[in-house]
């Protein structure tokens, strides 16, 4: 699985700490999953879509 | 803690370190001849060991769970599966290990060896673990 997380957060002018803290995980875990070295659990990924105001398919996407 | 054992440990195990002070007889079960406890009006379930080995074992094995289950300020998912990684991959090396234990050694070194592998895979799990976590976060640095 592929993301652009990355590039969404950067948009939104959200640093690695905030998104970490506003989704109840470390920085170290968003870090993994930016760099594709972790895929989120569906909770995780919600969250996580919840925060930048996007839809799961806009930001995961299957390789 | 489990410097203390590690340490104490590997007088005991290469040295036959021993406390003099910790002989005593207490409520177990073993063979006698090995133990050397042989003493006449003694009930079976009483021996006589020194018992300095026991303390590495606990101290060694109270300290590696500590270490072990000591949770993350943040513990999360990721950091759950980083430790099933490093689970999976201590079980990996132990299983290995005793593999070629089972094959090469015998006698005495094999008992050592026995010895120091029933707190091996905590130390193996330990260490993957804070590799793994000490290059997560040389890279998210």
């Amino acid at each position: 699985m592929k993301n652009i997380l990355r590039e969404i957060r950067m948009s939104k002018e959200m640093s690695q700490q905030a998104l970490a803290q506003n989704t109840g995980v470390s920085r170290q875990s968003i870090h993994a999953i930016e760099k594709g070295k972790y895929v989120p659990s569906t909770e995780l990924a919600l969250k996580i879509c919840r925060e930048l105001d996007k839809k799961v398919e806009d930001i995961f996407s299957l390789d | 803690m489990l410097s203390f054992g590690l340490i104490l440990g590997i007088l005991v195990i290469f040295f036959e370190f021993e406390f003099p002070w910790m002989e005593w007889k207490m409520i177990g079960f073993g063979d006698e001849i090995l133990l050397n406890s042989k003493e006449e009006n003694t009930p079976k379930f009483l021996i006589r060991d020194n018992f300095t080995n026991e303390l590495v074992a606990l101290l060694v094995l109270i300290g590696s769970v500590f270490i072990a289950f000591s949770k993350e300020k943040v513990e999360d998912e990721f950091f759950q599966q980083l430790r099933f990684d490093a689970i999976i991959w201590a079980l990996k090396i132990q299983s290995l290990l005793l593999l070629l234990a089972i094959l090469f050694l015998y006698n005495v070194v094999f008992l050592q060896f026995m010895m120091v592998a029933l707190v091996s895979f905590f130390i193996f799990y330990i260490g993957r673990y804070h590799f793994l976590l000490f290059r997560l976060k040389k890279q998210a640095s």
